[in-house]
């Protein structure tokens, strides 16, 4: 086993606050939709909790934007490149077959370039095209009064506002629960898990098949 | 010569100025010539106390020239003293339903003191169920109002006939303040843009869901007139006018779509639908207070009541068509025509949705998938979360079996 240091102290302390962020997001979202499930007491605690908690994603979001763009976190593990693309089949094949098969994982992560081609499609479009869209417009649907010139302007009307937000919270609740099978179930002994609470990850060192 | 003179005075005056003063001196005569208030009081002496003792019989009843006159008096016109009143009262309900003045004013015993204005026992006479509930509310035993401190029934229109904001007028003169106590409600402007005190201030009452076609002025947005439609349509006589509608009473969302394309012709994108949440069955107690739940899902719910009651509602030449609205509604129009109106609960998928997408036949399920409109978009969503549940669970399963 070889211990990667993957995940500033800032990163994981982000990803944890924006968990909690979007779980409560999550679950309120829920009463939204289905009122008379009524998790957190009166619809109206539960529209509240939702608003607030959507700025703080907004906050949280800007944050992890900010930090990004300056530590190169962008740079090194969001922007597409030529041999991530060559990376995605292989990558597929390996989480369809050759994880049942006992092949090694085709990708080892390093502290600058921490993800798969896979990896990179799937944070890439959550972290730049599905979180964007549900905050802007989740803070439209805050006060739909006073961004009232803005809804008939950009989005076509409220009952569009809130039709882009629903559709994109589906497509992100299905990357949420990708993302968390794949990072509880997928590691060596919750390796993935473990590396954003310490910040290194434990990786099986491949074994040389000239030794064996 | 004096006489002479005068003579000569009279003579030289020409008929044309004679005339008119000789007809002006005798008017008093002619005009009561016939009968004295006092001779008429000789036999109707009760009718001395009236407001209108202050006239004489005759003013009104000018074809009396002698005594005893006929037994039936043609109707004297009250237009000519209350002409504002009148014509007022000539486009009201009331006149529309060919009540006269003399139904609710009994002019001869009306009393010095009370004036014009008339009471409950007045209104009991046709309102008797109206009346009943409201005696038993708490506006009736406060003693706040009379039918008249809220209605005037001059200008009195049908309650279909006033929208949400003529509605919440006729609260807000006393309580003024309905902003304030409403406080609670998040979003208080928006809700009231929607709704009218009596849709949770009359549990008993009857709440609808209507929608109207609506003109958008600024930041305004004006409801079609009758004249707008025949502008548009250029057809006189009912709104109605659709042949679909004549034969069958009922607006399915393809009639709606239908008229809204013809009217979109004439308006262009001004033209959209709008929708209140409006009492339509009158229980005429509007004072509940303690028993309304300050509950969001009483409304925002698939199951509120008034989904159940939908009304498209067309001006007519006089008052207004409440038509029924049958099946999914809102959620399956074409953008451009609901792009105001959002409702949290709406465009939300149900088991029935869902159950009735495998049990209509073909032709009745390619029309309900249209009627489903926005509710896709939870269909959709659903569908595909539980694919990739079901995935991952196969993936995960799969992949323990295989590790031992």
């Amino acid at each position: 086993m070889k211990r990667i240091f993957l995940h500033t102290l800032t990163i994981r302390v982000w990803h944890w606050v924006n968990a909690f962020i979007v779980i409560l997001l999550a679950i309120t979202s829920l009463q939204l939709r289905v009122p008379d499930i009524a998790l957190f007491g009166a619809y109206k605690s539960g529209v509240l909790i939702h608003k607030y908690a959507g700025y703080a994603m907004a906050a949280s979001f800007m944050f992890w934007l900010g930090y990004s763009l300056l530590s190169g976190n962008v740079r090194y593990n969001y922007v597409f490149r030529q041999k991530d693309l060559a990376g995605v089949f292989p990558q597929a094949r390996f989480y369809l077959l050759g994880i049942f098969k006992g092949e090694a994982n085709p990708f080892v992560p390093a502290a600058k370039a921490k993800f798969n081609g896979l990896q990179k499609i799937a944070y890439m479009s959550t972290m730049f095209v599905f979180t964007p869209l549900i905050i802007m417009t989740g803070i439209v649907l805050s006060d739909i009064f006073y961004f009232r010139p803005l809804i008939y302007s950009i989005f076509w009307g409220p009952r569009m506002v809130d039709a882009i937000h629903v559709a994109v919270v589906y497509v992100f609740l299905i990357y949420m629960l990708i993302h968390m099978y794949m990072a509880i179930f997928l590691g060596t002994r919750l390796s993935h898990v473990k590396a954003m609470i310490f910040g290194y990850e434990e990786e099986p060192v491949p074994e040389n098949p000239e030794k064996a | 010569m004096e006489g002479v003179h005068k003579v000569n005075l009279f003579c030289n005056l020409k008929p044309m100025v004679i005339l008119p003063f000789v007809l002006l001196c005798c008017f008093p005569f002619f005009s009561h010539a016939a009968v004295a208030t006092e001779e008429c009081l000789g036999c109707h002496e009760a009718y001395k106390g009236s407001v209108h003792s202050e006239l004489s019989c005759t003013d009104c009843h000018g074809e009396v020239t002698k005594i005893p006159h006929a037994e039936k008096l043609p109707k004297p016109s009250c237009s000519e003293c209350h002409d504002d009143r009148v014509k007022r009262f000539s486009s009201s309900v009331h006149a529309l339903e060919g009540i006269d003045c003399k139904e609710c004013h009994d002019v001869h015993f009306l009393n010095k003191g009370a004036k014009q204005r008339i009471d409950a026992t007045i209104c009991v006479r046709c309102h008797k169920k109206t009346c009943e509930a409201y005696d038993n509310s708490v506006h009736a035993k406060k003693g706040a109002v009379s039918c008249t401190g809220c209605h005037n029934p001059h200008n009195i229109k049908t309650y279909k006939e006033l929208n949400a904001n003529e509605r919440k007028a006729v609260c807000s003169r006393c309580h003024k303040d309905y902003m304030e106590k409403h406080g609670w409600l998040p979003n208080t402007a928006l809700h009231f843009t929607y709704l009218e005190c009596t849709t949770c201030h009359s549990p008993r009452s009857e709440k609808s869901m209507v929608f109207f076609f609506a003109r958008r002025d600024g930041q305004k947005k004006v409801p079609l007139t009758f004249r707008d439609f025949t502008g548009i349509l250029g057809s006189g006589g009912k709104i109605s006018m659709l042949a679909q509608i004549e034969r069958d009473p009922v607006a399915t969302s393809a009639d709606i779509e239908a008229l809204f394309a013809v009217l979109r012709k004439g308006l262009g994108r001004h033209l959209l639908v709008e929708a209140s949440i409006l009492v339509t069955t009158v229980y005429h107690d509007h004072s509940v207070k303690s028993t309304v739940k300050k509950s969001c899902a009483l409304c925002h719910s698939g199951e509120a009541p008034f989904y159940r009651s939908m009304y498209l509602i067309l001006p007519e030449q006089q008052g207004n068509l409440y038509l029924p609205v049958k099946g999914t509604l809102l959620s399956s129009y074409p953008l451009q025509m609901v792009l105001d109106i959002v409702l949290i609960g709406l465009g939300k998928i149900k088991q029935a949705d869902i159950d009735a997408l495998f049990k209509l036949g073909p032709s009745e399920r390619a029309n309900y998938i249209k009627d489903l409109g926005y509710k896709w978009i939870d269909l959709v969503g659903l569908a595909l979360l539980l694919l990739v549940l079901i995935f991952v669970s196969l993936h995960l399963v799969l992949g323990v079996l295989i590790r031992r």
